[in-house]
């Protein structure tokens, strides 16, 4: 699908702040099941955005502000063509290598992970994947928000969980198992998120490459999702990081618009 | 004396060593009220000074004083100056792998060391993929833990490439020295130490960023107070004269690094931080750390500050990719590692595996990831519960063990109430690496484990330290 995405996120503070800094990874990639026509990062207060390429692969903004500053407005948005590829993601700038997407966090994948991930089974590593994508799409019920998530094996006790937090479940559950997976940030083009990030997740298969999951909506992420960032867990794909100095609450308000553009390929177009 | 070890001062002889000789005769001289009254004036002095260290884990100990021992531990110039061409080898070594694990991974090419125990790594930082660091300089201070078996060789336990520390007491050791026993300190030909802050000063001047003025600002980044190794951090920084600075008085503004002092912000060229990883930078690292500064990192990635060590060095530390350090410094350095290594059974390995189940009792089991003697199993002096702990451990997660056979590390004379008495030891020397070559002062910190038999001289675990002599006199 073709679409114009705008994404704004906006950030208030209670009392004026002496600095912050800003770390964007809100630029998608282009990879086969995305063509990115245009894109434009942009924040305000003016100031230098300093494009980078993280260790990953993603293209990431870091930015500063002196105060003393009330707010911080973030904008992101372009034009992309999104292409249904039946999850896999394919024609990505791969930095490292699978092993290091086997890691585990400090405290280990837990044991209920460990044996609900062990407990299912499937004839081949890719039908496996599905079907813990379904297990973990019926065990935790979706509920969306934008705080910061909470760990896995919290959640999975719980039974409920945003995009993030479902999203990191299923890559436990799969490093668990020893299959290669990874953190996926992203935006939903349909709205049906509710919040203006969602987040999957992406494990490796031989032969075919990295496969996304998307355990909070039960289904391979279609056309629907477009991709911005992947790292080893959720801090390291997070679309936005900020810390500043001053004693202020932060508000933040994110707000997101896609509208759809006619069904249209570069060359029927010129 | 204990048996089958061997001591420093006689090596089971009737005769001291000849090195020793002096001290021998000293502690035959001495009355015994003389050493109770220098170990007493040493007390005393460490806590006028306030010498002390944070034990985590314990409530009445945030403030407590590691046991000094007045009695000299001595090395001969000749040992000292194999140990010394070990060191500068390995570390040569150590920078190198670290230049090519973020780089061009050469050595994981060649199947020299497994892939997977760097990536699988927690210290392995994907973020420094690709990067190099200034100078290629990963590790510009590190800590080797060397121990004797023998007199003929030293064996390395461990490397230390993150922010080792210790260095304060093997410098104010040596003023204790001086001021308690003056003229068994005039009697030998002691080599100074004192030099070490100059060196350190050398070595972090010479790894600033290469476009830097003449005259870097460095400053060292400590997490506060309530750190363990707190004093140290003061203490070093009071020898530099370097400021000594907390996360809140760093500030980042495009891609350089201030701090703020009261005639205004300065920039800062080279950072000594005694701050982990984890925390150095908020935006990149732990969101919720407070110890280090937002910006840090891709300040230290566009290459406008120098971070002492380099984040990610930590991945040359781990102690499986210890086992493979005898093919590394053959793999970069086309030489024979001149420092030994422990035998080490890598519990990722099946075979390995077994043997350690079967030998439990016997062996050290250490953690992979582990520190200061946390996380350990001495075999020989666990109790039944503890071997079936580890025995636990072991299965669920081989990967993160290692095991070594429980060596018979040397002992020094050590000096208690009511007499003397060999005790086992270690020493940590302070290798340090600049643009413009390796330093290290002849010497470092000697760790006595003071309980009798025991063979953990970490300091948290009940360990005391004693001053490094080496002489400008060959021991042999």
């Amino acid at each position: 699908m073709r679409a114009r995405v705008t994404l704004q996120i906006e950030v208030a503070f209670s009392e004026p702040v002496r600095s912050a800094n800003t770390l964007l990874r809100l630029t998608p990639r282009p990879f086969d099941g995305l063509h990115v026509l245009d894109w434009f990062v942009g924040v305000e207060p003016v100031a230098t955005l300093r494009r980078i390429e993280d260790g990953y692969g993603n293209m990431s903004h870091s930015c500063s502000h002196a105060g003393p500053l009330e707010r911080i407005a973030i904008t992101a948005e372009g034009q992309v063509e999104t292409q249904d590829a039946a999850g896999v993601s394919r024609g990505l700038h791969e930095k490292q290598p699978l092993d290091l997407f086997l890691r585990h966090s400090h405290d280990g994948p837990g044991e209920e992970i460990t044996a609900f991930a062990k407990s299912v089974s499937g004839a081949d590593r890719l039908s496996r994947l599905h079907l813990l994508m379904g297990a973990l799409h019926d065990r935790i019920a979706f509920a969306p928000t934008d705080s910061a998530p909470r760990a896995a094996a919290a959640v999975f006790a719980e039974g409920k969980g945003c995009a993030r937090e479902i999203a990191q479940i299923f890559v436990t559950a799969a490093r668990s198992q020893n299959i290669p997976a990874r953190f996926v940030s992203g935006l939903l083009l349909d709205g049906a998120e509710g919040a203006a990030f969602h987040a999957w997740a992406e494990a490796h298969v031989d032969g075919i490459g990295w496969i996304a999951f998307d355990g909070a909506l039960g289904f391979c992420p279609r056309d629907v999702h477009l991709r911005l960032a992947h790292g080893v867990d959720y801090w390291s794909a997070a679309p936005w990081r900020q810390a500043f100095s001053g004693y202020a609450d932060q508000k933040v308000e994110t707000r997101l618009k896609v509208t759809a553009a006619r069904q249209a390929s570069w060359q029927t177009q010129q | 004396m204990s048996q089958g070890f061997f001591d420093e001062m006689t090596n089971g002889a009737a005769d001291p060593r000849a090195i020793y000789s002096g001290v021998a005769n000293w502690l035959r001289a001495a009355p015994p009220e003389i050493l109770d009254a220098r170990r007493d004036q040493a007390e005393l002095l460490f806590r006028k000074i306030g010498i002390t260290f944070a034990v985590y884990g314990e409530k009445d100990a945030a403030e407590r004083l590691i046991p000094f021992d007045i009695i000299p531990r001595l090395l001969g110039g000749d040992e000292w100056a194999r140990l010394e061409a070990g060191l500068i080898q390995r570390v040569k070594a150590l920078n190198m792998f670290l230049t090519d694990i973020y780089g061009r991974q050469e050595i994981l090419k060649a199947g020299i060391v497994p892939p997977d125990l760097i990536f699988r790594n927690e210290c392995y930082r994907p973020e420094m993929q690709g990067h190099r660091a200034p100078h290629d300089i990963w590790t510009h201070i590190a800590g080797i833990d060397i121990v004797r078996v023998d007199d003929e060789d030293f064996y390395v336990l461990e490397d230390n490439c993150r922010t080792p520390s210790g260095v304060s007491y093997m410098l104010e050791n040596r003023e204790m020295m001086m001021r308690l026993l003056p003229g068994l300190f005039a009697d030998h030909a002691v080599l100074p130490v004192d030099n070490y802050p100059d060196n350190l000063l050398a070595s972090l001047r010479s790894a600033a960023p290469p476009h830097c003025a003449d005259d870097p600002r460095i400053v060292i980044l400590t997490p506060g107070q309530f750190n363990s190794a707190y004093y140290e951090h003061s203490f070093l920084a009071d020898k530099l004269g370097v400021e000594l600075v907390e996360g809140r008085d760093l500030t980042v503004r495009d891609d350089i690094v201030y701090m703020k002092t009261t005639e205004g912000e300065k920039r800062v060229d080279v950072i000594y931080r005694r701050v982990d990883d984890d925390f150095i930078d908020p935006l990149v690292f732990r969101p919720d750390s407070v110890l280090g500064a937002a910006g840090l990192m891709g300040a230290y990635l566009a290459g406008n500050v120098t971070l002492a060590n380099a984040p990610g060095a930590g991945v040359a530390d781990d102690k499986a990719v210890y086992t493979y350090m005898p093919d590394i410094i053959r793999f970069y350095l086309g030489e024979e590692a001149k420092l030994k290594n422990v035998a080490t059974w890598r519990c990722r390995e099946q075979d390995a595996l077994k043997y350690v189940l079967e030998h439990l009792s016997e062996l050290v089991v250490k953690e992979v990831n582990g520190s200061g003697g946390y996380g350990m199993l001495v075999g020989p002096h666990a109790s039944k519960e503890q071997i079936e702990t580890f025995r636990q451990k072991l299965l669920s997660d081989p990967d993160g063990f290692i095991a070594q056979p429980t060596l018979s590390l040397s002992t020094c004379p050590t000096s208690f109430t009511g007499g003397v008495a060999p005790r086992h030891v270690d020493l940590r020397p302070f290798v340090l690496s600049g643009a413009d070559g390796v330093r290290i002062v002849p010497g470092g910190l000697t760790r006595v484990a003071l309980k009798e038999g025991s063979l953990v001289v970490n300091s948290s675990q009940g360990g005391g330290t004693k001053d490094t002599w080496v002489l400008a006199t060959n021991a042999k």
